[in-house]
């Protein structure tokens, strides 16, 4: 059985290019924290947020270079999260107002 | 100098041996996405059903230290994975200068934390006694502080390693699942830095 894979160079350049990559998404947020972006600035901060998590993920903790196990492992943690966090906001905003008020006090 | 290049006995290679460390850490980190996923689902939902009020935390919350602790926490990301090419690359005491560096940012993570919470609590800013939004505040960015702390101690083992001859070029797996662990607590606050401070 073969148990040979391709390790990570040792090359430095690549982790300062993602280093600096990040610095600069980190600098795009906290400028645009100040532009009035009204409902989109939750959005536009969680897709950054997203592009660096996948920047540490990837290059950081190699997880492109690794094996399917280790992938799966990931993604299955990720996917039961996002349902298990959708059925929580589902249930909060389909939730009906009470059918009954109370009575009012003579 | 350790030049030890054999595996455990009941590995039949050092790089099963290696992989079998990384796939480890990576279900105990699986099971971390799950613990603060369901933090980040209480989150949604509370902002979902009082959005002003997680409006007017964040607008009142201190913005300015929590993006400097989001450049150190990325920063040390940066100087761990360093850390891990070092080593692969035979130079150990380059690689103990880079983990030394990312203790000490993470040291400084943890110091504008305490700052910051002063300033809080200083305000009557307290968990229990503010909006849920506050106490959500604490609960979140305070489990994440121990998993810093809990980093910084897998790091001092790291750091042992290294001066002691454990961690070496053949064994640099156990430097790698150890940061493992520090770019986990990294990708965390990535997320909690926009939803208590940005927007």
């Amino acid at each position: 059985m073969s148990t040979t894979t391709t390790r990570p160079p040792t090359s430095f350049t690549p982790i300062l290019v993602a280093g600096a990559a990040l610095l600069l998404l980190w600098g795009g947020s906290f400028a645009l924290s100040y532009v009035h972006l009204g409902g989109a600035a939750l959005p536009v901060a969680l897709v950054i947020a997203v592009l660096k998590a996948l920047i540490v993920f990837l290059l950081f903790m190699e997880l492109a270079a690794e094996r399917a196990s280790i992938k799966v492992t990931l993604v299955a943690a990720l996917a039961l999260g996002a349902i298990m966090i959708g059925f929580m906001v589902a249930d909060v905003v389909t939730r009906d107002q009470p059918p009954l008020l109370a009575p009012a006090t003579r | 100098m350790s030049t030890v290049t054999h595996a455990e006995e009941h590995f039949e290679s050092l790089e099963r041996q290696a992989h079998a460390g990384r796939l480890g850490m990576w279900v105990f980190l699986a099971s971390e996405v799950l613990l603060f996923g369901a933090l980040f689902g209480l989150y949604a939902t509370l902002r979902a059903h009082e959005p002003a009020v997680f409006e007017s935390t964040i607008h009142e919350n201190a913005k300015v230290p929590g993006s400097i602790n989001t450049a150190i926490l990325l920063t040390s990301s940066v100087l761990a994975a360093c850390g891990v090419r070092a080593v692969r690359a035979d130079r150990l005491r380059l690689a103990g200068l880079f983990v030394g560096g990312t203790m000490l940012l993470g040291l400084g993570f943890l110091f504008v934390k305490g700052f910051e919470w002063s300033k809080h609590i200083a305000k009557g800013i307290t968990p229990g006694h503010a909006s849920e939004a506050w106490t959500l505040y604490y609960v979140m960015t305070g489990l994440h502080a121990l998993h810093v702390i809990a980093g910084l101690a897998v790091l001092s083992f790291v750091v042992h390693g290294l001066l002691r001859g454990t961690i070496t070029e053949p064994r640099s797996h156990r430097i790698e699942i150890a940061v493992l662990y520090w770019h986990f607590v990294d990708v965390i606050w990535i997320f909690l830095w926009p939803l208590f401070y940005l927007a």
